[in-house]
């Protein structure tokens, strides 16, 4: 998980180096949400409980 | 040179199609219309073909009738806001799936035929960095120039395996065909509906386009193409390996490129399909995670998407190892339940608008004509 919060941070510096979050509200609140997903993603991933997508197709499609 | 003022040429955009599908042609198209039409399934991309006019035929109707506004902007004209912001919802959340898809397929396929016991997640993560570095970064301009040097690799060496295996293609193995296949052929050209309804999210970036008056024509150029090549490919592995050995191989166009031997010496063009294999799924992904980003910027109105670049494609990751635990759910995925969603998503609503679209002009001019009757009376 480490890792992944280090690859969101290195990003983070390199996409907001000449940004300005005044000047773009609405595109840095869809920018955090991003990041959220992919750390939701991320800890999900990590989780013991995890299932693919195909398997999650599969559990709701059986009779 | 196409390339004027941040634009691309309709040409360009084609090339990037044709070379985009060549990879999901090669993965799919063998055991899915062995499966579906037995010896007869080399034909299945001659009927979608013959669908595929039609579809260009109404894709162009929207394109030629709304010039300068990108796919999705002719949605909103057509079906309204709400509609058309639910729709490209729907396509984004579809083709980042179909993103974790291919790069899964690229990954899996790399492992299998160059490097066996590497771990698969390596080679997504740095396909994903170059892509995102050298491709979406820098932009539509920049990928499409490096779309027309891989399309014309991809071209050439696969004009020269097809080439190469002619002589080896076994006639019998391609009939008996009778006009009980015709059902059978015609199930068999869903995967291929599927693989070439690439070309609408392509038209997403419509208004970054020019010359799309000449869509018709290039359209169906490149659809003739696609179907011609499709067809060669699907005949020389039912030719050289049969339909029963095809339906169970999971790279059936490998397993035939294996075979091939040049002055009774010469082998291992398989890894001359392995690059191809690359070159296509490096075009595919980029493209499509650019299609990703116009679609963010469009639903939520901002100007520029292009600092999502780093953070979508880690998404996309994600995305990759969660579709499934191995390859026959993979392969479950592609061939049940990914090749009808394209096939809605990108086939039929574009007809469905174009439909919409018909009905509403022709019920305006009702309306025009009835109006000035009356004022006329």
């Amino acid at each position: 998980m480490w890792k992944l919060i280090l690859v969101l941070i290195i990003i983070a510096f390199v996409d907001l180096k000449d940004f300005s979050i005044k000047e773009h509200k609405r595109e840095f609140v869809i920018y955090i949400i991003l990041h959220l997903i992919v750390l939701g993603l991320g800890l999900y991933d990590q989780s013991t409980k995890q299932i693919s997508l195909m398997e999650f197709i599969s559990n709701i499609s059986k009779p | 040179m196409e390339i004027k003022k941040g634009k691309i040429g309709v040409n360009t955009a084609l090339i990037g199609f044709i070379v985009i599908v060549f990879s999901p042609t090669v993965r799919t198209f063998g055991s899915f219309t062995s499966n579906a039409a037995k010896q007869a399934g080399w034909l299945s991309p001659i009927v979608a073909g013959v669908i595929y006019i039609y579809f260009i035929l109404k894709l162009n109707t929207l394109l030629v009738q709304h010039p300068g506004l990108s796919l999705l902007e002719i949605y909103e004209k057509i079906i309204g806001k709400i509609l058309a912001k639910i729709i490209a919802f729907v396509y984004l959340t579809w083709l980042t799936i179909s993103i974790g898809l291919n790069l899964r397929s690229y990954s899996h396929r790399i492992s299998a035929v160059l490097y066996p016991n590497v771990v698969e997640e390596l080679f997504i993560v740095i396909l994903l960095f170059v892509i995102a570095l050298f491709l979406v970064k820098p932009g539509l301009i920049i990928a499409s120039r490096v779309y027309i040097v891989l399309a014309g690799i991809t071209i050439v060496g696969s004009a020269l395996l097809t080439t190469l295996m002619l002589p080896m293609v076994n006639i019998e193995n391609l009939f008996p065909i009778t006009y009980l296949d015709i059902i059978p052929i015609t199930k068999g050209s869903a995967i291929a509906l599927s693989c070439w309804s690439y070309i609408t999210p392509i038209l997403v970036y419509s208004d970054d386009i020019i010359g799309m008056r000449y869509f018709k024509k290039r359209g169906l150029a490149a659809v003739a193409f696609v179907a011609v090549t499709a067809t060669m490919i699907l005949a020389t592995i039912y030719g050289i390996v049969g339909n029963t050995i095809s339906t169970r191989s999971s790279f059936p166009y490998l397993l035939v490129v294996e075979q091939i031997q040049l002055l009774n010496s010469l082998q291992g063009f398989d890894a001359i399909l392995a690059f191809l294999w690359i070159f296509s799924d490096v075009a595919l992904i980029s493209f499509l995670i650019l299609i990703c980003l116009k679609l963010i910027k469009y639903i939520f109105n901002i100007k520029d998407a292009s600092i999502y670049t780093y953070v979508f494609t880690v998404l996309c990751y994600y995305s990759a190892i969660g579709l499934a635990e191995n390859s026959y759910e993979l392969g479950n995925f592609s061939n049940n339940i990914a090749t009808y969603v394209f096939i809605v998503l990108f086939v039929f609503i574009p007809i469905l608008i174009s439909w919409i679209y018909k009905i509403r002009t022709r019920a305006v001019k009702a309306l025009m004509k009835s109006n000035n009757a009356k004022k006329q009376a």
